[in-house]
């Protein structure tokens, strides 16, 4: 550094001096790189976690998308293919054709599968490369994923006979397929795809053609994958690219009417709601952050400060000799990087670790699963983030230590003891009244008194951690399993067929089965049930004339579809009534119907169609076959009451339309073929374990194409999120424990150093060792009883204040006043503050009295 | 009657043939209530001798007995509960304990014993010494001279058999040194304590009723202060 005024260099001599300084400061310099090692972890394991979710989010989403790609145009002809293809907003477009959606070989009915034609981007952006063996050429070869093979009864290998029998456009064909390639099934995927080559479509280009906007036939259909160039908005781009080539889409407003509409979406993956746009995780980010720049702050602030001033006469030393302030600062400022250099790398290689090992917690916890794969990658930025953060933490840290340093007088400082504040122009206490004597427990009071900074930054240290931890417990036993559970299932069991419980009822052939629903009836365990019915949407409908209610699915006079169930009693009175009263009487007279107000999570109404409890609303009955719809028949219901009914008890759990409810046996007269959806039921008190593994043994062997559901299933997924809560909270309080204790140890440790000569002093006019470690271990107790008294101060207030305040927007969490994590670390930390002083101290008794009286 | 009884005590460092003998045989006997004053140069051993008196340091031979008990022979526990009852130390830097006030001070090493403070002796001691309006104070708000009187009174307070005093002025001035030693001279003599001096100030070293000089860790000449 040039000094400005007299333009010498003096860089040489502060660097100097900061090293030596640095050198003879071995046991702070340890307990610093501690402390910046675990601020580090700290933030890379947040960083970590963060990152490690955002890509497997993103990772996820394209697998569950089917494939890579920011957007997709659906349902396309190869013309638009062709006009779009060469767009210049296009960086990459994959092209795929169906060729059949209907196989028609036996084990394809459990596991479905399509066959397609998918370039080599789509390929690439599917994840369809052949893991063994290579891309189909021939007009006779073909890929698949291993899953299909299997369904299929064909061995995985190449060369092996793959023979299909296919329907395209309703002739079915027979082609004997040699397996080229395979690869391995995704295990998010739920849907498996045989791949055939080039050279099979350009052949069967007759049979291939588009006829979709004609007969809704699949075959033929082409959907295009799009990477645009460069970042940024997707949805704006693919509008542009939409309307620089003359087509539009749903986000431009345009109505599948329009000659040149599209069905084009932005993937999910892409989707502008991303994570980083999810206010709840940004606002939990910065406050994780913020957390740890206090954590780190009060720990590195302390030791550099109790470092400061056990180096005070040193510091005023240099200043007689002619140091500047800001000299001074500069070599505190130096020996803070240099510890930064030895634990920021220590701390971003165990963070990152960390983190990797709490990321499938994390994902666990949410909508995602950590079985299908972890994606943390070693993102440079994971490291560059932390590092800086840390080295800004420590920087901040020694701010104040540093100026203190550099701000002594010189004459003060010599003189200086630890109990005399005048070297910074403190106050001074002169008096104490006092004729109590000098009992050991009050010297211990008044020792913790010497330096009050030090002793209140350890009590905020170790009470930060102690709050966190019991704010990790507030919430996860605030998650009220009960509420949490009845959002999702309210009854034991839910029966019905395999189908329905993959979300395929519509599409599925088969129905529950009466035989099943006889059985479980006969069972002992069984309470009480209802049966729900409705139509098949392919086959018919209901239609309500209405402006209140809204679907793009019309009928031929342009009312919207609505779903219109008929349920027995059992299931109409777990509905919970919302406006208006039920009468029983009048209900079974088939006049009346129940309409359905859709809530969302927390309770609050999302879809309350605008109809008055009492008025009438008239349906029409609409036959259904294939494009067309003829409305044959329509009656005239009265609105008895709004209710809120379970999604996944009362619906075929694949509707996003206006539904309705009235008694069975007056809806199966309305229907042409009612279609039994499900069976839902409750056992008798403690016989749920009973009804499972009966069922478990039923649709196994009995009845293969049923499935059923219960609360255990949702149990487990609630337990998922609470270990979340346990697992990662507990870990990051368990560092920032660690720190408090770090914190501790070496405030202690330091003040005992400090003191070696004074309690040699005690020893020579009497005081015994064990009395000298009582004195201590009394000192290590106040800190707990300050920690102790401040987190229960903090922790309630805390608990009180912020954590009902968050807990009050989660709909499944009842607040709890929680204590007792903090009980049960309460004895530890006394324990441990009272024995690692009196450990500390043996350090320090092994040299004899005479030569610490004779240290200065 | 003797109090302290010292006999061919030696204290060496290291190992031959750098071996430091800093006391080489010293044989000396205090008597009770008498007044002694150790002198020497510096690095003479007159401070290892005092710290083997107070059984603060441990000789390489020799015994020391304080009241006909054999320091060496005391376990370290032992040791120091027989040195706070036994034995007050005045040293040169005072040795003030900084978070207690002077009364606490005082009474330190009569509480560390669990014992209470004899109330009429304490106002007696901290009469002569003029502290009594200073009871409140904390040490680092006294003056050198006044730190040194608290720490004569926290010596004479326990009633110890012998009081070792290792250069108790030597951080004062001379005004204040020659108040102090008078202070200390008059209430040792009217409480017939016994006191063991270090200086090596032979003027101060008057004051006492015999002067021990010791050189090359030996004593080299006993006799009266006068003589």
């Amino acid at each position: 550094m040039s000094d400005i005024l007299f333009g010498n260099n003096n860089r040489h001599a502060v660097k100097n001096l900061s090293n030596r300084y640095f050198k003879s400061n071995k046991s702070r310099n340890i307990i610093a790189v501690i402390a910046i090692a675990l601020t580090a972890v700290l933030f890379t394991t947040i960083f970590t976690l963060g990152s490690g979710l955002i890509d497997t989010v993103q990772e996820q989403n394209i697998r569950k998308a089917g494939g890579d790609g920011q957007a997709a145009l659906n349902y396309i002809s190869d013309d638009i293919y062709n006009d779009i293809e060469g767009n210049s907003l296009i960086e990459k477009i994959a092209y795929t054709k169906a060729v059949s959606y209907r196989i028609k070989n036996e084990g394809l009915e459990k596991w479905r599968s399509d066959l397609w034609y998918m370039d080599d981007t789509a390929l690439e952006f599917a994840r369809y490369e052949p893991t063994t063996g290579r891309r189909p050429e021939a007009e006779n070869e073909i890929i698949a994923d291993t899953k299909t093979l299997d369904a299929l009864g064909i061995k995985a290998g190449i060369g092996e006979t793959v023979s299909l029998k296919y329907e395209i456009k309703g002739t079915e064909y027979e082609t004997d397929f040699v397996l080229c390639g395979f690869w391995e099934t995704d295990s998010l995927s739920n849907i498996g795809r045989m791949i055939v080559s080039k050279s099979f479509i350009d052949s069967h280009s007759d049979i291939l053609e588009y006829t979709y906007r004609e007969d809704n036939d699949y075959s033929g259909v082409v959907t295009a994958y799009i990477m645009f160039h460069g970042k940024g908005d997707i949805e704006s781009k693919l509008s542009r690219l939409l309307s620089e080539t003359g087509y539009t889409c749903d986000i431009m407003g345009a109505s599948p009417k329009e000659e040149n509409y599209m069905i084009a979406r932005v993937s999910p993956a892409y989707q502008s709601s991303n994570l980083f746009e999810n206010p709840t995780l940004l606002i939990s980010g910065v406050v994780g952050i913020l957390l740890i720049i206090v954590t780190g702050y009060l720990i590195i602030y302390n030791i550099f400060q109790i470092s400061v001033i056990q180096d005070i006469q040193a510091y005023g030393q240099l200043k007689t000799l002619g140091t500047t302030k800001r000299q001074i600062k500069k070599m505190i400022n130096r020996q803070a990087v240099n510890l930064s250099l030895i634990g920021v790398p220590i701390g971003l290689l165990i963070g990152f670790f960390l983190g990797r090992a709490l990321v499938p917690f994390l994902m666990n916890g949410t909508i995602y699963t950590a079985d299908a794969g972890i994606t943390v990658t070693a993102n440079p930025l994971i490291f560059i983030g932390a590092a800086a953060f840390a080295v800004f933490t420590v920087l901040i840290s020694v701010q104040k230590p540093a100026k203190i340093a550099g701000t002594v007088s010189p004459i003060e400082a010599i003189k200086y003891t630890e109990n005399d504040s005048s070297a910074f122009r403190g106050k001074k206490h002169a008096l104490k009244n006092s004729s109590h004597g000098a009992k050991i427990y009050r010297m211990a009071l008044a020792n913790l008194g010497r330096n009050r900074k030090r002793t209140v930054l350890v009590i905020a240290s170790m009470t930060l951690s102690l709050v966190l931890f019991n704010t990790v417990f507030t919430f996860s036993s605030g998650f009220d399993i009960d509420k949490y559970i009845a959002k999702f299932v309210n009854t034991d069991f839910v029966v019905s067929t395999a189908d329905y419980f993959q979300f395929r009822y519509e599409a599925s052939s088969n129905d529950l089965s009466e035989s099943f629903i006889e059985t479980v009836m006969e069972s002992d365990c069984f309470e009480a049930g209802g049966r729900l019915y409705t139509d098949r949407m392919l086959e018919e409908g209901f239609s309500a004339e209405s402006n209140a209610f809204s679907n793009y699915n019309t009928d031929e006079n342009g009312n919207p579809l609505v779903s219109l169930y008929g349920a027995d009693d059992f299931l109409l009175k777990n509905m919970e009534v919302v406006e208006g009263e039920i009468d029983w009487q009048a209900l079974k007279t088939g006049k009346y119907v129940l309409l359905n107000v859709e809530y969302d999570d927390n309770g609050n109404m999302i879809d309350n169609p605008d109809v008055k409890v009492g008025d009438t609303v008239r349906f029409n009955h609409v036959s259904i076959d294939g494009l067309s719809s003829v409305t044959d028949n329509h009656f005239d219901l009265i609105v008895m009451a709004k209710v809120c009914a379970n999604e996944n008890t009362t619906t075929t759990r694949n509707t996003g339309t206006t539904r309705f409810y009235m008694p069975t046996e007056n809806y199966l007269p309305l229907c042409t073929s009612p279609h039994l959806v499900c069976f839902p039921f409750n056992v008798k008190g403690g016989t749920d374990t009973q009804m499972k593994e009966f069922l478990e043994g039923y649709v196994k062997d009995i009845e293969p194409g049923m499935d059923f559901d219960c609360r255990e299933t949702y149990v487990s997924s609630f337990e998922n999120l609470t270990s979340l809560i346990v697992t990662i909270g507990g870990a990051l309080s368990i560092v920032i424990g660690i720190i408090g204790i770090v914190n501790f140890v070496n405030s202690v440790l330091t003040s005992i150093i400090t003191r070696r000569k004074e309690f040699a002093m005690l020893q020579s006019i009497g005081m015994t060792g064990k009395q000298l470690k009582k004195l201590l271990s009394y000192e290590g107790l106040y800190y707990s009883a300050g920690t102790i008294l401040a987190s229960v101060v903090f922790g309630t207030l805390f608990s009180v204040i912020i954590v009902k305040g968050i807990s009050d927007g989660i709909w499944f969490f009842t607040y709890r006043f929680v204590m007792w994590p903090m009980l049960v670390i309460y004895p530890c930390l006394i324990i441990l503050t009272v024995l690692i002083p009196a450990l500390l101290y043996k350090q320090i008794s092994k040299t004899s009295i005479i030569e610490r009286l004779r240290q200065n | 009657m003797s109090i302290l009884q010292v006999t061919e005590l030696k204290k060496y460092y290291g190992t031959e043939p750098n071996i430091t003998k800093a006391l080489d045989g010293v044989t000396l006997v205090i008597n009770e209530g008498e007044f002694v004053a150790i002198v020497g140069t510096s690095g003479s051993g007159k401070s290892t001798l005092l710290n083997m008196m107070g059984g603060l340091d441990i000789p390489t031979s020799g015994k020391v007995k304080v009241r006909g008990k054999e320091l060496s022979e005391m376990k370290d526990e032992q040791l120091t509960i027989f040195r706070r009852r036994n034995i007050g130390f005045i040293f040169q830097n005072y040795n003030l304990v900084p978070v207690l006030n002077v009364y606490e001070n005082i009474v330190l090493p009569v509480e560390l014993d669990g014992d209470s403070v004899d109330q009429k002796f304490m106002d007696d001691v901290v009469g002569m010494l003029a502290l009594k309006d200073k009871l409140n104070n904390m040490p680092n708000n006294l003056s050198g001279g006044q730190q040194q009187r608290v720490a004569i009174a926290r010596a004479l307070v326990s009633k110890p058999a012998i009081i070792l005093a290792d250069e108790p002025t030597g951080n004062l001035d001379s005004r204040t040194s020659s108040d102090v030693l008078g202070l200390l001279k008059v209430t040792t003599g009217k409480f017939n304590q016994t006191i063991v001096m270090i200086t090596h100030n032979s003027e101060i070293a008057q004051l006492a009723d015999r002067i021990i000089r010791i050189e090359d860790g030996r004593i080299s000449q006993q006799g009266e202060a006068s003589a």
